[in-house]
């Protein structure tokens, strides 16, 4: 499914960020390419350190600096290269128009002032509207995103809240302005599972009331499954695949992407041990060389993965891998060594490793 | 028609809540941060005896700076009212409180309360009494005014001078705690190289260099500066330590997302998460500041011609086996400052710390 160029709201070209630590520089991000359409929501999968939130925060120009820094890339918002913009420029459409919310909602909100004093604040920093306006919208919004008697709670302290109504705060403060893009980072892993369900309704449900799209980042394939109408698959600073959410969970392409999915349990197949993907995801200060995943791939063709850097490939219309094995030097090197690459087949050689 | 007045109602005993709980949950609803600060430091004898010392000392000091000014506007408008001696051309103010009882004679009654500059050549060197309950100093001038009036200069050098230095080491801490990097780097040696010199001495050596310079103020408005401009290292190594993790907390970075510029970050947000070791600083810190002035005064570096406790002090010292009562009011009165603002500051530290429960 693709569609047309005039639906895409933001895009990511070629986005590098480093961070510049004394041990070493940490390669977090080398390049990213990703597409969000309008009202859409797009997942963001990945293991821990495959660089989800660094992405996001990228996006939104807001890396710690120092050490992070983005080296080169365009983002693309509106047809605006963000990176380009100025920083006074580029505040008037952080919240505005990108807004994000954060995985813990437990420290993400300022413990000294009440929720309505920073939901209003973040509604005066973008419109120009009195205090008591701003105070009358934070109470809506509040009541909007499901908080009982917003009325009153209004001149609560965060620490009067509970997890979940935290969260609700903060999505609360992050719809104030309806942005056209909300970053969700992680919104519901610090929630226990019914308030994660109720979270993620809730987000499913305001995006459709306020038409904009969301970033889902998250390593839980559920949410994804449950959310998502396009995901892609991050592994060590590279987008692995990308594609439909139906295309993706059906037939994986590429190795990781299929280790990620064979590792959930569940409850209508028949019992089957899971699968796992080996090893642990690499220090990403001195990563691995081309191809970051082939030291744990199965499918690794020896020679060829760590010396050359897989190209982007559209297998078919919006569904992209970046692996050897559809590509034509893995095919000349399957030819060459006489052994198949079949994604779903584990060849012998790796058995037993 | 029989109308039930509701509040005739009888109202079952078991769902009326004892005082206690009312208590309880009203406390519970206004269970800000303050609220429970001022719970602690209401249990903390000590930090209560702190708090009405110090609340004691500035009524004084606001009390006795309105009456002065009162009376000097009274004499530059040119009023003179009841001058108890006319003839006396060295009194150039009407400021005292006399008490006359019928049948006593009007033109002398008893005065409680002089001026103090008013000097009163033929009752120097009284020592404590009735009429002068902490005696008179070496010029005839009344020690209880002395010390009333004192109080407004030398508490006000202590909050000013705290105040100045707490906001000059503030807001360069939080710059340099928020930015780190090369900033920090600067603060940092800029504060080591004001710490490597003693600060007391460089004092004393500002205000020499510094004598002969009239700004609005006087004399004192110079040591204030100075000592403002030396002074604020601690706080900003303080505030800057405090701000090295706050800056990493995810409200700050959730405030980045939603827009908000890093002025604003710093001051609007971080800043008021770091007040309660700045409110520590400023308590304790004024009766350093008090303690520091009238030490400066008691060597000789004050401003004689302002009636403060440090230079009374410094002009009585030489009295003290013959005169005892002329330096030691200003004395006591320095140190009951000092002690309160300990007693206070100490039991907010306790009362503030978030690792104590209640």
């Amino acid at each position: 499914m693709n569609r047309p160029p005039e639906d895409i709201l933001l895009e990511i070209n070629g986005l590098r960020t480093y961070f510049f630590t004394e041990e070493g520089v940490v390669k977090a991000i080398e390049s990213i390419d990703l597409v969000v359409y309008k009202s859409e929501t797009l997942g963001l999968v990945g293991e821990s350190g495959s660089g989800k939130s660094v992405t996001a925060l990228s996006i939104l120009g807001i890396v710690p600096d120092p050490p992070g820094k983005i080296l080169q890339g365009e983002v693309i918002f509106h047809g605006q290269d963000l990176r380009k913009l100025s920083d006074s420029d580029m505040r008037k459409i952080r919240g505005n128009q990108i807004a994000m919310i954060f995985q813990d909602p437990m420290t993400s909100l300022n413990p000294v002032f009440t929720v309505g004093d920073q939901i209003s604040e973040a509604i005066m920093l973008h419109q120009k509207v009195t205090k008591k306006e701003a105070r009358e919208k934070s109470i809506k919004i509040m009541s909007l995103v499901g908080i009982p008697s917003a009325d009153e709670r209004v001149d609560n302290y965060p620490f009067e809240f509970s997890g979940g109504m935290r969260q609700r705060v903060m999505i609360a403060m992050a719809l104030s302005c309806n942005p056209e893009l909300l970053i969700a980072d992680e919104p519901s892993t610090s929630l226990d599972v019914t308030i994660q369900a109720q979270i993620l309704e809730l987000l499913k449900a305001t995006s459709e009331e306020f038409d904009m799209s969301i970033i889902l980042i998250t390593h839980d394939m559920g949410v994804i499954a449950e959310m998502c109408d396009r995901v892609a698959v991050m592994y060590a600073g590279y987008i692995c695949e990308s594609g439909d959410i139906m295309i993706i969970f059906k037939s994986p392409y590429h190795p990781y992407t299929r280790g990620l999915l064979g590792a959930i349990p569940r409850p209508d197949a028949e019992r089957e041990d899971l699968t796992i993907i080996r090893g642990a995801i690499p220090n990403l200060i001195n990563p691995p060389s081309a191809c970051r995943f082939h030291p744990r791939c199965d499918y690794w063709m020896e020679g060829l993965c760590e010396s050359v850097l897989p190209e982007v490939l559209e297998i078919e219309s919006g569904h992209k891998v970046r692996c050897h094995i559809y590509s034509d030097a893995g095919k000349a090197w399957m030819q060459k060594h006489g052994e198949a690459r079949e994604i779903g087949k584990i060849p012998k050689s790796a058995v037993g490793k | 028609m029989a109308t039930i007045d509701k509040e005739e109602l009888p109202v079952k005993e078991e769902f009326l809540l004892d005082e206690k709980t009312l208590r309880e949950i009203e406390t519970m609803k206004g269970a800000g941060q303050w609220s429970i600060v001022w719970r602690r430091i209401k249990k903390d004898k000590m930090g209560m005896l702190g708090f009405y010392i110090v609340l004691f000392l500035i009524a004084m000091a606001f009390v006795s700076w309105l009456l002065l000014s009162f009376d000097n506007w009274l004499t530059t408008q040119g009023y003179m009212y009841g001058n108890p001696h006319p003839g006396f051309e060295g009194s150039r103010n009407n400021l005292y409180i006399e008490l006359w009882f019928p049948g006593m004679d009007i033109e002398n009654p008893i005065i409680l309360f002089q001026h103090p500059r008013y000097m009163d050549h033929a009752n120097a060197k009284l020592p404590p009494s009735f009429q002068y309950p902490f005696g008179t100093d070496a010029n005839g001038q009344d020690m209880l005014s002395r010390v009333f009036f004192g109080a407004t200069v030398s508490l006000a050098l202590g909050f000013i001078g705290q105040m100045t230095t707490v906001i000059i080491g503030t807001v360069l801490g939080s710059i340099a705690g928020f930015y780190g990097g090369i900033v920090d780097d600067i603060l940092q040696r800029v504060i080591e190289l004001l710490y490597s010199m003693p600060g007391f001495i460089l004092m004393i050596f500002i205000i020499v260099l510094f004598e002969d310079v009239n700004i609005p103020g006087g004399k004192y408005a110079v040591v204030v500066i100075f000592f403002s401009l030396i002074g604020w290292g601690g706080t900003a190594l303080i505030v800057r330590s405090n701000f090295f993790s706050l800056k990493e907390q995810d409200f700050v970075e959730a405030e980045r997302a939603l827009g908000a510029s890093d002025m604003r970050i710093i001051f609007r947000h971080i800043l008021p998460n770091s007040l309660a070791p700045i409110i520590i600083i400023v308590t304790l810190g004024i009766a350093t500041t008090i303690f520091t002035f009238a030490a400066l005064a008691f060597f000789g570096f004050g401003d004689p011609t302002a009636i403060s406790w440090g230079d009374d002090l410094n002009r009585w010292q030489d009295f003290l086996i013959e005169y005892p009562w002329m330096p030691m009011f200003p004395a006591l009165f320095i140190f009951f400052t000092v002690l309160g603002f300990n007693l206070l500051g100490d039991s907010l530290r306790d009362a503030l710390d978030p690792r104590l429960k209640d």
